[in-house]
């Protein structure tokens, strides 16, 4: 499984990358989770086995994440 | 980056006619090569919308606005960059603002020599059943803290006036009249747009709410470009239009989330691109342009108190003056001196600069004044020969 982040907002989504990028994390923009359809903001794709960290980096940095997506890899 | 722009402003500015520009509180100019250059970039390499797709170049595009965003909450040392929303000019913002949090009934402190791009949508809002108490500065447009904080009392909504008057240029102390209206509950909106890039602004320590301000003067971006500030305290802002946002399309209703509540349809994207540009270079140079805007601003009063005649608005002491200097030659009318001094290449502004208030309270109504406004690339000679021509225009108009 690839887990995909998606915020209420790009500007969140932009910052989110920021922090995870300098907290070490090779996270990657994308314009959505696969098969997510319907809603237009931007996701990040987690590095396997990555999540619990960057909910952790994110909460510090207080980014909420809108929802985590778990896709097929 | 500076000999980028010294090439610029010989191209530019001195290449075409000879004219020394001193109209820099209606907008900066010249603007730093970088600027031309980012909006040339937005426009020919990347081209597309921000938040509009999910292409490469939507996400470069989406990136250029978030760096800028960014920049701007840094400069404002505002924190997060989520609370910055981009508007067309700092009259947007502020009219975001105020239309944004009030509502019939509450109540609103202000001063008497507002902008009337403060003024008018406050006025426009108590004929909608807003309250106003108007708080009268001093002559040379000094705002007595402990006066103003009299008129804030348990009820008061908003606190909304300018950090520095665009007629006569008194830097309002902003924090005492925040932490009373604070105490009361109340929020502050401050009209930065004769300030920011040109006067430090820490919206923390100032303890601002809502900031409005152009990116096309102090901060030498283009115009069409504008930011408001939206702070922790805001707990609500109505949106002044709503539509597409690029995000939660899903949904009938406005985002909450900052700042797409507040940011609908298209961005200005070569505009925020060229603010970026500058925000870039102003970080690089900022401290030295300031300081030699400062000496600019020096000289003219200095030189300007020399002539007979002249009449200056605002207070004497530099330190207290933002960026700009108004003067009136005897009775003359201020829209024939500016003329006369456009004639011999010095580019200014008469009039009334939007602003009838100012000019009830320093007198010049009837006349206007004439604005000598510097840059960061005015040099000392230019300011010599500005001089020069008003002594000239002087002994003409006011012998």
């Amino acid at each position: 499984m690839t887990d995909y982040l998606t915020f209420a907002s790009n500007t969140l989504a932009f910052r989110a990358e920021q922090a995870l990028l300098a907290s070490g994390m090779a996270v990657q923009v994308v314009p959505r989770p696969p098969g997510i359809v319907g809603r237009c903001a931007l996701a990040l794709r987690l590095p396997p086995g990555s999540l619990g960290a960057a909910k952790e980096a994110l909460a510090a940095r207080r980014i909420p994440i809108l929802k985590i997506h778990a896709v097929p890899a | 980056m500076p000999q980028r722009n010294a090439s610029a402003r010989r191209g530019l500015y001195r290449g075409a006619g000879r004219t020394i520009y001193l109209d820099n509180a209606a907008t900066s100019f010249p603007k730093p090569q970088v600027v031309t250059e980012a909006m040339q970039d937005a426009v020919l390499r990347i081209g597309a919308s921000p938040g509009r797709g999910g292409h490469r170049l939507a996400l470069e595009a989406g990136r250029t606005v978030f760096g800028c965003r960014a920049a701007v909450a840094r400069l404002l040392m505002a924190g997060q960059p989520d609370r910055v929303a981009f508007t067309k000019n700092a009259t947007e913002a502020i009219n975001a603002a105020l239309f944004g949090v009030l509502r019939p009934g509450d109540h609103v402190v202000t001063t008497d020599i507002e902008h009337n791009a403060l003024w008018r949508p406050l006025r426009l809002l108590a004929d909608r059943g807003v309250e106003l108490t108007v708080v009268a500065a001093e002559e040379d447009g000094t705002v007595d803290p402990d006066r103003f904080c009299r008129a804030i009392r348990e009820g008061t909504r908003l606190v909304a006036l300018t950090h520095a008057s665009n007629v006569l240029g008194a830097l309002v102390d902003v924090r005492p009249i925040a932490q009373a209206a604070h105490r009361a509950g109340a929020l502050v909106l401050v009209d930065a747009a004769q300030t920011l890039g040109e006067q430090p602004v820490d919206v923390e320590a100032m303890e601002i709410d809502l900031l409005a301000a152009p990116g096309h003067k102090g901060l030498l971006g283009p115009q069409g470009t504008g930011v408001l500030y939206v702070g922790p305290r805001v707990q609500a802002i109505e949106p002044l239009i709503t539509g597409g946002t690029g995000s939660r399309s899903e949904e009938a209703e406005q985002p909450d989330v900052l700042p797409d509540r507040l940011e609908s349809g298209t961005l200005n994207l070569p505009g925020i691109a060229g603010l970026g540009a500058a925000l870039r270079y102003l970080d690089d140079t900022g401290e030295d342009l300031r300081s030699r805007t400062a000496r600019r601003t020096a000289e003219l009063v200095d030189g300007l108190s020399q002539i007979a005649g002249v009449r200056i608005l605002g207070p004497r002491e530099n330190a207290r003056r933002a960026a700009l200097v108004a003067f009136t030659l005897g009775e003359a009318d201020s829209e024939d001196v500016a003329a006369a001094l456009d004639r011999q290449g010095i580019a200014c502004r008469g009039g009334l600069h939007c602003a009838p208030q100012a000019h009830r309270k320093a007198g010049t109504i009837a006349t206007g004044a004439v604005r000598l406004s510097p840059g960061p690339f005015t040099s000392e000679q230019d300011v010599q020969e500005a001089l020069a021509a008003v002594a000239a225009v002087a002994r003409e108009v006011a012998p």
